[in-house]
C-alpha cells in the first residue's frame, strides 16, 4: 500500500515548474506575483516552501499596528487590516492559516459588537495557529470574543449552558458522533465560570461547578483545560482536523486513506500544526493532478490572489468591501459553521461581481490599483505573446484549448494595443472558468 | 599715454576706445590738443549714448503690462501676466523658501534630481531663462475658437532670438520678433493679428502708465465668454456638506462676469482672486450667518493648529432645509432633527431655541496637543472646541438638558457592548460652569479605545459657550474668551499653523501610517515616507491662511503662505 503523503520528488518527467509553484502559492497563501513565481520555480520546492513559511517571519510589526488598528473601534478598519496583511504579509501561510482558523472557529462581530475582541482574536490566530493545536483550542476555550459568541459568559453552576460545550465537540475538535450528550451536559459544568469582564477572560470561581463530572469515561472535578486535554488527545480529533486542512488545502473531497495518513502524520509531529502542514505541502498528493484546480476559490482567493498576481498594490478597504459583496465578510461568518465555501461561492450575481471587481480594479475606477496594466506588456508587439503573458501573469500559463483560443480571438481582434486593451485581455482572462478555481 | 590712465581710471569699459584716442593723437601730430578735445568730446557722447541706451533698457524692462496686455485681442476670454518674470521667480522662490530641512534624504535626492532635470530640459537655469524668454514682462491670452482656445503670446525679452530658438521646440508656436517684442501663437494668422495690434497700438499707449498698479503676476477672465464652458449646475450636484460650505463662494464665480487673480512673492506668498459678483441677497447668500459683515472672533492660539470660522447659518439650514438641499438630503437633515429634538427635550425647539439662541457663525478651533497621562491611547486627539456667543443665559439651559440626554443615550449604548458608562459630572471654574463627560478608568485588554481618552465637556459664560473634546480644551477657550475678544474678521477665515500640525502627525504618526496603508494600500515604508514628507512640509510653514470675503459687490478669496524663516 503506497503512503498518499510520501514526498513530491521533483524530477525530469514531472519538474517543479511554474505551475507547481503557482499552486503552491495559491493553496498555502494568497498568490504571488509572476516575477515572484518564475523566481521560486527555479530555485524549487524548499525554496517555495521558506516563502510560504519562512523560519523567520518578517512581517512588519505586525502586533504593534494592532492597537492602532483598534483604537477606533470599527470593525472595518479590523477587516481592512486583515486584508492588508493578507496582501503584505511576509509569511503568506500564517495569514492563511489564521483565515482557516476564523472559519473554525467562525466567530462573527454581528452578534459580538466588539471589534477588539475580534482583532485580538485573529491576532491570536496569527499567534499560535501554526503552532500545537492544544495550545490554541486552549486560548480559544479563554478567548473573549469566543466566549461570549458561545454565550459561555451566562454558563453557571446554578444554570449551565450547553452552547461552548457542544461546539467544542462537534465544530472545533472532534466532529459529529464522537461524543454523547451527556458528556456535552458535563463538559458544560466544567466551563462554568469561564466569563469576561473588562474585555478579558475571568474566572468567576464563585459561579464554576468544581463537582466530580465524568467525561469519555474519564471522571473527577474536570475542568476546562481537562475537557481540552481529552478532546485533542483522541484519535477522532486527528481524523477529524486532517479531514478540513485536506478539504480546505487539496482537495473539497479527501480520500479516507489520505485523511489517515495525514492524523498519522499530525500525531507523530505532537499535534503541531505548521509541521504537519509543510509535510502536506511536500507530498505527491498534494501536487497530484487531482487536486490542482480542484477547489472554487474563495473571494478573498480571488480578490486577494488577483492583486498578488498581477504583482500590484490596491486598497484594502476597497477590497474588503468587495469581497464583504462577494459573499465573505471577514469578522462576519455568516454562522457557528463558518463559510461553506466550494461551490456556494459561485452564483450567477456572484460570478458577475467578480467580473466587475476585476474590470473596476484593472480600470482604476476603484481601489486605487497601482500599476498601469498596459506596463505588464510592455515590448509585447505580437498578440500571441501578449495571450501568453496574460495566461502567465493570472494562470501559470495552465488553460485548456478552448479557453487560450477565446483569448487568442479576442487579441487577434485588438487592433494596435491601447491600455484599454490591456485590461480587455486580463479581464477576460480573470473570466475564464479556471480563474475561478484554485 | 596719461590720457589712457585718465580714461581707464574713469571708465574701464571705455579703455579700447581710449586706445584708439591715442592712436588719433598720434597721426594729428601737430594739432594734438584738438585731438585730445575730439577724443573726449567723443568719449562724452559715447557715454551719453551709452546711458540713454541702458536708461531706455530700464524704462523698457519696467514698462507696465497693460502695455503688452493691449496688444492682445480685445476678445481673449482669458489672459495672463507677469510683468517681470525674473523678480517673480526670486520673490517665489523667497517666499517658498529652499527645501525643509527635515526632508528625508531619499527624498531630498529626489527633488535634487528633478530639479536638475527640470534644468536640463529647459536648458538654463529657471531665471535666466524667464530673462531670455521674457526678462522684461510678458502677456498670454486665449481667444475662444469653436471648443477650442487659440493662444496669444506677447514677451519682451532680453535676447529675442535666442527666445524665438527656444520656441523653435514646439513646432507648432509660429513666431516674430517686432521692435524688441516676441510675438507668438498656434499659426501665422495669429502672429499676424499680433502685429497688427502692435501697429495700432504703439502710439496709443502711454510709457510708464499705471505702473505702480501692477501684481506681479495676474490673471483675468471673462466668466461671461466661458459661461457656456463653466459646469452651471454645479452647486446643484454639490452634496449638503459641499453646499453649505462651498454654495456661497462658488454661485458667485457662477454669477459672475469677470475674476481677476494677482500673485505676489516676498515674504509672504500670497494669491488674490476677485470675482465681480456677490451672492448676498441670493438664495445661496441665504446661507450666510452676517452676510459678510465683519464681526468680532477669538484668534487662534500660537500653539493651536486649526482654526475655521466660517460666515454660515445652520440655523438657516436646518430651518429651511428645502431651500439650500437636495430631496436625500432634506430627508437626512429630517432624520437628524427627529433625533435632535427629542434632545431638546418636550418644552423646546433644537432649531429655534438651542442653535437659535447661539450667535452664529460659530469658531472651531483645533488646539495644540494635551499632555499624555499614563497608558495612553495610540490616538493623541488635539482638543477641539467649538464655540459660540450667546444672547442670553437662557440657551444654556436648553443645552444642559440636551446634553445629559445625549450622555444618557451614548451609555445606554456602551452598556449594550459590555462597556463601562462615562459619568456625567458638573464643572465649575472662574471663567465659567459647565458639565463634563468622564469616561471611565480603562480596565481591558491593551490600550484605550480614542473615545475613552476624551471628557466631552460643556461649558458657558453669561456670553460664551463652548463644546470641547477635553475638559481641558474648554477650559483654555473660556479663559481666552473671559480675556476680551478682540479679534474682527469677515467672511469665512481658515487658519493653519504649520508647526502645530506637524506635532500633531508626529504624535499620531502610526495612527496615520496605518490609515494610508489601509486607505490606499501602501507597504509600511511608503506609508512612513509620505507623513515623513508631509511632517517636513507642514514644519516649514509658519502659517497658511485662507478668506473668503462675501463684499457687496464682489466676493474675493485670498490664499496666504508665510514660510518659517
Amino acid at each position: 500500500m503506497t503512503d498518499p503523503l510520501a514526498p513530491y520528488e521533483p524530477s525530469v518527467r514531472d519538474p517543479f515548474d511554474l505551475r507547481k509553484t503557482g499552486h503552491l502559492l495559491r493553496r498555502a497563501g494568497f498568490g504571488a506575483s509572476l516575477v515572484i513565481r518564475r523566481r521560486l520555480a527555479r530555485a524549487g520546492l524548499d525554496a517555495a516552501l521558506e516563502f510560504v513559511a519562512p523560519a523567520l517571519d518578517q512581517t512588519p510589526a505586525a502586533d504593534e499596528l494592532l492597537q492602532e488598528a483598534i483604537s477606533f473601534g470599527e470593525i472595518e478598519r479590523v477587516r481592512a487590516f486583515r486584508v492588508w496583511l493578507a496582501l503584505q504579509s511576509a509569511h503568506p501561510l500564517r495569514q492563511r492559516m489564521s483565515g482557516f482558523w476564523h472559519g473554525h472557529f467562525a466567530t462573527s462581530n454581528q452578534k459580538l459588537r466588539d471589534p477588539r475582541a475580534m482583532a485580538l482574536q485573529q491576532a491570536t490566530f496569527d499567534r499560535l495557529g501554526l503552532g500545537r493545536f492544544d495550545d490554541l483550542v486552549l486560548a480559544m476555550c479563554r478567548d473573549p470574543a469566543l466566549l461570549r459568541w458561545l454565550d459561555n459568559d451566562v454558563n453557571t453552576s446554578q444554570q449551565p449552558n450547553e452552547n461552548f460545550a457542544r461546539e467544542l465537540f462537534e465544530l472545533f475538535t472532534l466532529g459529529r458522533g464522537h461524543y454523547t450528550e451527556r458528556d456535552i451536559r458535563e463538559a458544560a459544568r466544567a466551563f462554568s465560570g469561564w466569563h469576561v469582564r473588562d474585555g478579558r477572560f475571568y474566572f468567576a470561581r464563585r459561579q464554576h461547578d468544581d463537582g466530580e463530572k465524568e467525561v469519555f469515561g474519564r471522571r473527577g472535578p474536570l475542568d476546562g483545560d481537562d475537557i481540552v486535554r481529552l478532546c485533542v488527545g483522541r484519535g477522532e480529533s486527528a481524523r477529524f482536523l486532517a479531514a478540513r486542512w485536506l478539504r480546505f488545502f487539496v482537495h473539497p473531497a479527501p480520500e479516507p486513506d489520505e485523511i489517515e495518513a495525514l492524523a498519522r502524520v499530525y500525531e507523530r509531529a505532537g499535534r503541531d500544526v505548521g509541521a504537519t502542514l509543510l509535510v502536506l505541502f511536500r507530498s505527491r498528493l498534494f501536487f497530484s493532478t487531482r487536486a490542482f484546480r480542484s477547489k472554487v476559490k474563495s473571494p478573498a482567493d480571488f480578490v486577494i490572489g488577483t492583486v498578488r498576481s498581477l504583482g500590484g498594490r490596491a486598497q484594502p478597504t476597497w477590497l474588503a468591501r468587495v469581497m464583504a459583496s462577494l459573499g465573505e465578510t471577514w469578522l462576519e461568518p455568516p454562522s457557528v459553521e463558518g463559510w461553506r465555501g466550494e461551490r456556494a461561492w459561485l452564483s450567477p450575481a456572484s460570478w458577475l461581481l467578480r467580473s466587475n471587481f476585476v474590470a473596476d480594479l484593472l480600470a482604476r475606477r476603484n481601489g486605487g490599483f497601482s500599476l498601469s496594466p498596459g506596463r505588464l506588456f510592455r515590448g509585447l508587439n505580437v498578440p500571441e505573446h501578449r495571450v501568453r503573458a496574460t495566461l502567465m501573469l493570472l494562470l501559470d500559463g495552465d488553460v485548456g484549448e478552448e479557453s487560450a483560443a477565446r483569448l487568442q480571438a479576442l487579441a487577434a481582434r485588438q487592433r494596435g494595443f491601447s491600455e484599454r486593451d490591456a485590461c480587455e485581455l486580463l479581464h477576460a482572462a480573470a473570466c475564464l472558468p479556471e480563474y475561478q478555481l484554485s | 599715454m596719461s590720457g589712457e590712465t585718465t580714461i581707464q581710471e574713469v571708465d574701464h569699459g571705455v579703455s579700447i576706445r581710449s586706445v584708439a584716442c591715442s592712436s588719433f593723437r598720434d597721426e594729428l601730430g601737430s594739432d594734438r590738443q584738438l585731438g585730445v578735445a575730439v577724443g573726449y568730446v567723443l568719449q562724452f557722447m559715447t557715454r551719453i549714448l551709452r546711458c540713454a541706451i541702458a536708461v531706455l533698457g530700464l524704462v523698457q524692462f519696467s514698462m507696465p503690462q497693460q502695455d503688452l496686455r493691449a496688444l492682445l485681442p480685445a476678445d481673449c476670454a482669458v489672459e495672463v501676466g507677469v510683468a517681470a518674470p525674473v523678480r517673480l521667480i526670486e520673490a517665489l522662490e523667497s517666499a517658498i523658501g529652499d527645501l525643509p530641512p527635515d526632508l528625508p534624504a531619499a527624498v531630498r535626492a529626489m527633488a535634487g534630481v528633478g530639479l536638475l532635470a527640470a534644468r536640463n530640459w529647459l536648458g538654463a537655469p529657471v531665471s535666466e531663462l524667464a530673462a531670455t524668454l521674457a526678462g522684461g514682462g510678458a502677456v498670454l491670452g486665449l481667444r475662444r475658437d469653436g471648443t477650442r482656445f487659440a493662444p496669444f503670446l506677447v514677451t519682451r525679452p532680453a535676447a529675442p532670438e535666442d527666445a524665438r530658438d527656444w520656441l523653435r521646440r514646439y513646432p507648432d508656436v509660429e513666431t516674430v520678433i517686432v521692435d524688441g517684442l516676441l510675438l507668438a501663437s498656434s499659426t501665422a494668422a495669429g502672429c499676424a493679428e499680433l502685429r497688427r495690434g502692435l501697429a495700432a497700438r504703439a502710439e496709443a499707449v502711454g510709457v510708464g502708465e499705471r505702473a505702480a498698479a501692477e501684481p506681479m503676476a495676474w490673471l483675468e477672465v471673462d466668466l461671461v465668454a466661458l459661461r457656456d464652458r463653466l459646469p452651471r449646475g454645479a452647486v446643484g450636484e454639490f452634496d449638503g456638506g459641499q453646499r453649505f460650505l462651498l454654495a456661497p463662494a462658488v454661485a458667485a464665480v457662477l454669477r459672475g462676469e469677470r475674476l481677476r487673480a494677482e500673485l505676489t512673492g516676498g515674504d509672504v506668498l500670497r494669491l488674490v482672486a476677485r470675482v465681480d459678483a456677490s451672492t448676498r441677497g441670493t438664495r445661496w447668500g441665504g446661507l450666510l450667518a452676517v452676510g459678510g459683515a465683519p464681526r468680532p472672533a477669538i484668534a487662534l492660539p500660537a500653539d493651536g493648529a486649526l482654526q475655521i470660522t466660517i460666515d454660515r447659518s445652520l440655523g438657516a439650514l436646518l430651518g429651511s432645509p428645502a431651500r439650500f438641499l437636495s430631496d436625500s438630503d432634506q430627508l437626512g437633515v429630517q432624520e437628524f432633527l427627529s433625533i435632535a429634538e427629542l434632545l431638546a427635550g418636550p418644552k423646546a425647539s433644537f432649531v429655534d431655541d438651542l442653535v437659535g439662541g447661539l450667535q452664529e457663525p460659530f469658531v472651531l478651533s483645533v488646539l495644540g496637543l494635551e499632555p499624555a497621562e499614563g497608558e495612553s491611547c495610540p490616538i493623541r486627539l488635539p482638543g477641539v472646541a467649538l464655540t459660540a456667543a450667546i444672547d442670553s443665559a437662557d440657551v444654556t439651559v436648553a443645552l444642559r438638558r440636551a446634553a445629559q440626554v445625549l450622555a444618557t443615550i451614548i451609555n445606554a449604548e456602551r452598556l449594550e457592548q459590555g462597556r463601562r458608562p462615562f459619568v456625567l459630572r458638573r464643572a465649575s471654574s472662574e471663567f465659567g460652569d459647565g458639565l463634563v463627560a468622564e469616561p471611565p478608568l480603562w480596565r481591558g485588554p491593551g490600550l484605550p479605545p480614542v473615545e475613552d481618552t476624551l471628557t466631552p465637556t460643556l461649558m458657558w459664560s453669561e456670553e460664551h459657550v463652548v463644546l470641547a473634546t477635553t475638559r481641558t480644551a474648554a477650559e483654555g477657550v473660556m479663559r481666552r474668551v473671559a480675556g476680551g475678544v478682540d479679534g474682527v474678521v469677515a467672511g469665512d477665515v481658515i487658519t493653519l499653523h504649520g508647526d502645530s500640525l506637524a506635532r500633531l502627525i508626529t504624535a499620531n504618526r502610526r495612527v496615520l501610517e496605518l490609515g494610508r496603508m489601509l486607505d490606499e494600500g501602501e507597504t509600511m515604508s511608503d506609508a512612513a515616507r509620505f507623513f515623513d514628507i508631509m511632517t517636513a512640509v507642514a514644519a516649514a510653514v509658519r502659517s497658511l491662511v485662507v478668506t473668503v470675503d462675501y463684499g457687496a459687490d464682489a466676493t474675493t478669496m485670498t490664499f496666504e503662505l508665510e514660510r518659517r524663516r
